[in-house]
């Protein structure tokens, strides 16, 4: 064990004391992620402001009718009646929008007409055009309604049918679940796609990448024991990954959350202190399994680029799982998912969120698998530490 | 006190056996590959390899490039396993004693570099931590060594930034560090000056002296002869001849043991 922590201290001193590596793995991340949805919502709300500014050219056949139409349009528009090619007007953002009726005067003996068409030309590269069909769809609708309610009272009947009911919507989902469906969403994925794209980085290095650079065999002439080698490199992955990957899931929420429009008041709710705890445990399982497969990984490659290659399979099936997991209903039953390694990981932190109770007995057989494996794996490293083929495989 | 017993080692599907390079002595001989034994990947790196090495002794093992050198150093230092016969050292077995042979040994290879962004003291204590010596000893050795090899003006620098011969030095003394009573030296003056060579030849001389033995390897004959008592020469795997360099000299009839070597080799010197 004392041994372990020499090396481990060896490690985290050789990467604390590169300025740039620690700014590129700890703080990066989080300047990123903070700054990527910063400017996403600005650049979100610039364009709404855009859309709402910008005087609408309208093509039409019919300016009497269309002149209607606009009036329940809250934009503004100028009308345009001619145009050589509709198509190209469009993409060129000449106009905006064709509406091309087939009958009528006035919209009242358009609707009268049993053959009545409009025919609207829009194009959707362009987010003006979306917007402004929309608004002239809508205000078709509503000029239809009118019209209705209109030969409705003149007939003596009430318009009262047409009326939308009193919609009294409740969610009986609680301020936890509702915050818990979001983070659930959110997190297996994230946790995921951190703990192996950090452990790439720093975990290959410090495996296939001392190997590259000979730096390895000094290590293994010593007297320490080989486990004690293979155990600071999956504690010093697993530490780092822990440490990035929290980081980065803080730094995403942070960033995700000021570009979504249904996160409850108190998102924290979701995070009870038997959920964190559960939490903290479910992922040091995961982070420890992650570092032990890189370890053996990266051993057994010749260098950095090959486990990168190796571990790549690895790596997108567990990605495909955590996208599933984005999917609300998905995961509900985790059924024989569970007794995956890593896998299992990814749906009980789903369910963790999601489910109205805490899923104690697949938090239990998540931590059994995923600690029984990372045994395994650790005993498979020791031994590859130990065995020339492995630690004299290079593609020197 | 070190005894090779029959020492054969296969290589399995070894892809590039030979690191000799062209213009190398063997491949001068015309001996660039290893010995192998017909079946495809199979590489024969020592055949059946009998010596021993005498406490408190110099001991050179000379050869040309791909001889054996290196396999056999790597055996002595527990880091690869024999595939057939077995090194006793003191009395200890390199297969399953390899971790307490290792506490007794310091070994510094060609293959061995550091890197990253520790400095030699650095390096220095990490490996004297892991070598269980206490800090204030440890603190008293770094001072020593880092003198006696003349490093202090880098002893505080990246080891990144080292020139060649700075990380020979660093490497020499993270192996003599826990002061090992076994020190295995392959081509220890590689990338060295004239003057730092002399530094680590005299330091070898003085381990001597503290009854310490020492295992050199190198191509270097001259160095052989000046700093060696005993001497195995190996060639494709097998030794050719063993001794003194008295005896080695005296079989050969020569005055110096480059021309010995050559002799033996079956090639004329230039």
């Amino acid at each position: 064990m004392k041994d372990t922590l020499t090396i481990l201290r060896k490690e985290f001193s050789n990467l604390f004391k590169d300025k740039r590596t620690v700014f590129a793995v700890l703080f990066l991340p989080m300047i990123i992620f903070i700054a990527v949805f910063f400017f996403m919502n600005m650049m979100m709300q610039q364009e709404q402001e855009k859309l709402e500014q910008t005087v609408y050219n309208i093509y039409t056949n019919n300016p009497k009718i269309m002149e209607q139409i606009n009036e329940g349009v809250p934009r503004s528009v100028n009308i345009v009646t001619q145009s050589e090619n509709i198509q190209d007007a469009l993409r060129d953002s000449i106009i905006h929008l064709a509406v091309i009726f087939d009958t009528g005067n006035t919209f009242e003996d358009f609707l009268k007409d049993e053959t009545k068409q409009i025919k609207i030309f829009s194009y959707s590269g362009s987010s003006a055009s979306n917007s402004i069909r929309i608004g002239v769809i809508s205000s078709i609708n509503q000029l239809r309604d009118q019209y209705i309610r209109k030969v409705l009272e003149e007939n003596g009947m009430s318009s009262g049918i047409l009326d939308m009911p009193n919609l009294l919507q409740e969610n009986v989902a609680t301020e936890k679940e509702m915050a818990g469906g979001i983070f659930g969403r959110i997190l297996p994925y994230m946790l995921i796609i951190y703990l192996f794209m950090s452990s790439f980085g720093i975990g290959f290095d410090t495996t296939a990448g001392e190997k590259e650079r000979q730096t390895l065999t000094i290590l293994l002439s010593n007297q320490v024991s080989r486990t004690s080698i293979a155990w600071a490199k999956i504690l010093y992955i697993m530490s780092m990954n822990i440490l990035t990957a929290t980081i980065s899931v803080i730094a995403f929420s942070i960033g995700f959350t000021t570009i979504l429009n249904d996160v409850p008041n108190n998102a924290l709710a979701a995070f009870t202190p038997a959920t964190v705890a559960m939490l903290l445990f479910i992922t040091l399982t995961m982070a420890v399994l992650v570092a032990a497969i890189v370890v053996v990984i990266g051993i057994f490659a010749r260098s950095v680029k090959e486990a990168t290659s190796y571990a790549m399979p690895i790596y997108l099936v567990v990605i495909i799982f955590g996208i599933m997991s984005m999917q609300p209903e998905a995961f509900k039953e985790a059924g024989s998912l569970i007794f995956i390694p890593l896998i299992n990981g990814i749906l009980t932190l789903k369910q963790l969120f999601t489910s109205p109770e805490l899923p104690l007995m697949n938090f239990g057989i998540t931590l059994l698998i995923n600690l029984a494996t990372t045994g395994v794996l650790v005993f498979l490293a020791s031994k590859m530490f130990s065995n020339e083929k492995f630690v004299f495989r290079t593609e020197s | 006190m070190i005894r090779f017993n029959g020492v054969s080692k296969v290589f399995q599907n070894a892809k590039n056996p030979v690191k000799g390079k062209q213009g190398s002595l063997s491949g001068l001989l015309g001996r660039s590959k290893k010995q192998t034994d017909g079946k495809k990947g199979k590489v024969t790196a020592l055949d059946h390899v009998s010596f021993e090495v005498k406490k408190g002794r110099i001991f050179g093992l000379l050869g040309p490039n791909g001889a054996g050198k290196t396999t056999a150093l790597r055996i002595l230092s527990t880091l690869i396993r024999p595939s057939e016969g077995n090194v006793d050292v003191m009395g200890l077995d390199t297969v399953r004693d390899s971790q307490k042979i290792r506490q007794n040994l310091g070994f510094l290879s060609s293959d061995m570099n550091l890197s990253g962004n520790l400095s030699a003291r650095d390096f220095l204590f990490f490996f004297g931590r892991l070598n269980h010596i206490d800090d204030n000893k440890l603190k008293q050795r770094v001072i020593e060594l880092s003198q006696y090899l003349e490093m202090d003006t880098f002893l505080n620098r990246r080891v990144s930034t080292y020139s060649t011969g700075m990380k020979q030095k660093i490497l020499i003394a993270i192996a003599l560090i826990h002061e090992p009573d076994i020190v295995i030296f392959d081509e220890p003056t590689n990338g060295l000056d004239i003057m730092t060579s002399r530094v680590v030849l005299n330091y070898l001389k003085d381990l001597k002296a503290k009854g310490k033995t020492i295992i050199l390897s190198t191509h270097i004959m001259s160095l052989a002869q000046k700093m060696c008592d005993d001497i195995v020469i190996i060639n494709k795997g097998k030794i050719i001849e063993e001794g003194t360099i008295t005896d080695i000299l005296e079989k050969t009839q020569k005055d110096d043991l480059e021309d010995a070597f050559f002799e033996l080799m079956g090639v004329d010197a230039v």
